[in-house]
């Protein structure tokens, strides 16, 4: 499991900034993710439509989660499968491990699951015998590199070809590769990865969906390493969390308008699957061991709070991709399972406010995760929602609450808050560039006279 | 702790959530048929080769053809429906167990397809399992021209009109051949499914 380290984001960050082959992969990432979901929107005539009839969709599956969950049990076991519950993470994992030794085998295949990473799930399988391959190919090479994810939809966002290549001459027995060519590691990962799955016993793979009225489990992807995983193995585990429930496979459709096009540009990704029951292949004889287990893992709880707009999130990434704040630090920075502007809002739901105090703060409040947002979650209004109980619960550290209390009296003696600024931007001639610390531009006064000086000045010369 | 009352317990949390639905708009009664010219520009669109017979045994011809084109050594393993035309056509059709092999072609049937997107639809059976469309190196669909319809609820319509509600174990909306962008966000096709997906589009 990934070391939670979400009150380190301050030191990460700086790290971040410095490391420049981080900086270049993430320069990619903004470029790439970016321009290519502007495009996508482009080619729709009325995305604002779409995005309403998403957000309806959702809604409607929110304020019946209770009954929706229970009709999908009932269809799932219907069609030959069975749902699990599970409270928190170490009820999914255990769960897990049970049905995987149940099934009398040891390899285990996985798609990317981020519900997978919010339990440790790889490392409970692993602790408990099991031998575990990722296969979608970001998370297989972070899972060779020994790394977590550091985006929800490209986990090895950060990494560079040649960093990948390194990781296959060190882990892939076979001969000396012929260039590093992107084409020619794709390759080497196909095969590798082949081998693995046409001899796995279990197959466990996340879920973008469920939908109540057939039972379907909906599974988006672009590689099939996700199909593959479920179809292959004679037994095939789905982990999803509950907020991943709609009603009808029209709402489905709804949210699949947004969620490709959100998340890598595109209309419809290559492969989008609505499994129903267990694989009935004729060759087999007998029919797939089929399991959904579902977690809360405190969601439950959301739904009748003031934080109930966050279960709308479809983890298309959007909110990260053009975050200022992700965009300059990367997704290892935030030190938790979710980074980005979704992950400060969802990470300190999930866990204590305490174990995750600068997430919430780690924004502009640039309030672009909220334009681009499908769902139209109100990121920011959420952000400062968690920034407030925070300052309730006096979590903030002292020399900060000390600053906001004499902000706050500053602010309500407009005499003294002119004379100090004027006082600190005098200071501020006095203080030598590397102060400000190696990677930061330093802080000079512009213009003449303080702010507020030149506030009034301009607005006499306009009149 | 057992399932059954975790179970217990995150229905009752959730029942205790204000309900306010907004009602579910009514499933449409009857599928729509979309514009077949754009079909196939948005199914070039997403990298899949497209062309066209009048009948199904003539399509499989091509697609012989269009195998020692790109010198494909072996024999194509066929979905169960066109297992008597590929025969028709003097092919001794390969094992679903030779999809395991380096360089296979999987020729299988599409249920429909979508306008809108450029998107084929694949239905799961037990002589067509839903792996074949993945496993494969090389991926054949035909695809009744008529069946074209205009969008993903089209879809659900369509299969509404012909079927109860009951959906086969897996319906496949596939869009193109496996592909991933996970390395430095440069597209390659052939992740880990077929390298190509091809549309054979029958009659008019």
């Amino acid at each position: 499991m990934m070391r939670y380290q979400a009150n380190a984001f301050k030191r990460q960050a700086n790290k971040a900034l410095q490391d420049t082959t981080l900086q270049q992969a993430l320069d990619r990432a903004q470029t790439g993710f970016v321009a290519r979901r502007a495009k996508a929107l482009e080619l729709v005539d009325d995305f604002e439509h779409l995005k309403q009839q998403a957000r309806a969709a959702k809604e409607r599956a929110l304020s019946e989660a209770a009954y929706l969950l229970e009709r999908f049990e009932c269809q799932v076991t219907a069609n030959g499968g069975r749902v699990h519950w599970a409270l928190d993470g170490a009820e999914l994992n255990r769960t897990v491990i049970d049905i995987c030794r149940q099934a009398g085998g040891r390899r285990i295949i996985k798609g990317k699951s981020m519900v997978g990473e919010e339990t440790g799930l790889n490392p409970a399988l692993e602790a408990a015998g099991f031998e575990l391959v990722e296969t979608d190919l970001g998370e297989y090479i972070i899972q060779l590199a020994q790394e977590p994810p550091s985006h929800i939809i490209a986990p090895a966002i950060h990494k560079t070809r040649h960093q990948v290549a390194d990781l296959f001459a060190r882990h892939h027995r076979q001969p000396p590769r012929t260039g590093d060519s992107i084409a020619n590691l794709v390759a080497e990962a196909r095969q590798q990865l082949r081998a693995q799955f046409l001899s796995a016993d279990v197959g466990i793979i996340g879920a973008n969906l469920l939908v109540a009225e057939t039972g379907s489990v909906v599974l988006v992807t672009n590689e099939g390493n996700g199909d593959l995983s479920a179809n292959l193995p004679r037994t095939r585990i789905v982990v999803a969390s509950i907020e991943k429930i709609v009603a009808t496979l029209e709402d489905a459709n709804a949210v699949l308008e947004v969620l490709g096009r959100s998340a890598t540009g595109q209309a419809m990704t290559a492969y989008t699957s609505f499994y129903q029951g267990p694989v009935q292949d004729d060759a087999a004889g007998s029919p797939q061991s089929y399991h959904v287990v579902l977690l809360d893992n405190g969601r439950s709880d959301l739904l009748a709070g003031p934080y109930r707009d966050i279960l709308r999130c479809i983890k298309c990434g959007a909110c990260l991709n053009h975050c200022p704040v992700y965009s300059n630090v990367g997704g290892h920075a935030y030190g938790s399972v979710y980074p980005g502007p979704m992950g400060s809002v969802l990470e300190p739901l999930l866990h204590e406010l305490a174990s995750t105090r600068p997430l919430p703060n780690a924004s502009s409040f640039c309030g672009r995760c909220e334009e681009v947002c499908p769902m139209g979650i109100p990121l920011p209004r959420l952000l400062r929602q968690l920034r407030d109980r925070q300052h309730e619960q006096q979590l903030e550290p002292q020399g900060w609450r000390r600053g906001l209390g004499i902000y706050g009296w500053l602010s309500r003696h407009p005499r003294c808050f002119r004379l100090t600024l004027k006082l600190l931007r005098g200071a501020l001639w006095l203080v030598p560039p590397p102060f400000w610390g190696q990677g930061r531009r330093p802080l000079r006064p512009a213009g003449r006279g303080t702010f507020v000086e030149q506030w009034h000045r301009a607005s006499r010369n306009e009149r | 702790m057992n399932g059954s009352h975790s179970r217990d317990r995150i229905l009752s949390r959730l029942r205790q959530a204000p309900s306010a639905a907004s009602r579910a708009p009514a499933n449409p009664l009857s599928p729509v048929h979309g514009d077949p010219t754009r079909f196939r520009q948005l199914a070039r669109d997403n990298h899949i080769h497209c062309e066209h017979c009048d009948e199904v045994t003539q399509g499989l011809q091509r697609i012989r053809q269009w195998m020692q084109e790109q010198e494909l050594p072996s024999a194509p393993v066929v979905s169960g429906p066109l297992l008597s035309d590929a025969r028709a056509a003097g092919w001794e059709p390969g094992p679903l167990s030779d999809l395991r092999r380096p360089h296979s072609v999987w020729i299988n049937q599409s249920w429909c397809a979508v306008a809108d997107t450029g998107t084929l639809v694949v239905l799961s059976r037990p002589e067509a399992p839903g792996y074949a469309n993945f496993l494969a190196e090389h991926h054949w669909l035909l695809l009744d021209a008529g069946r074209i319809l205009a969008t993903k609820n089209d879809v659900w319509a369509q299969w509404r009109v012909e079927h109860d509600d009951t959906l086969p174990p897996a319906v496949h909306i596939i869009s193109g051949p496996s592909r991933t962008a996970d390395i430095e966000q440069t597209l390659q096709l052939g992740a880990h499914g077929p390298r190509s997906l091809n549309l054979m589009l029958v009659g008019r």
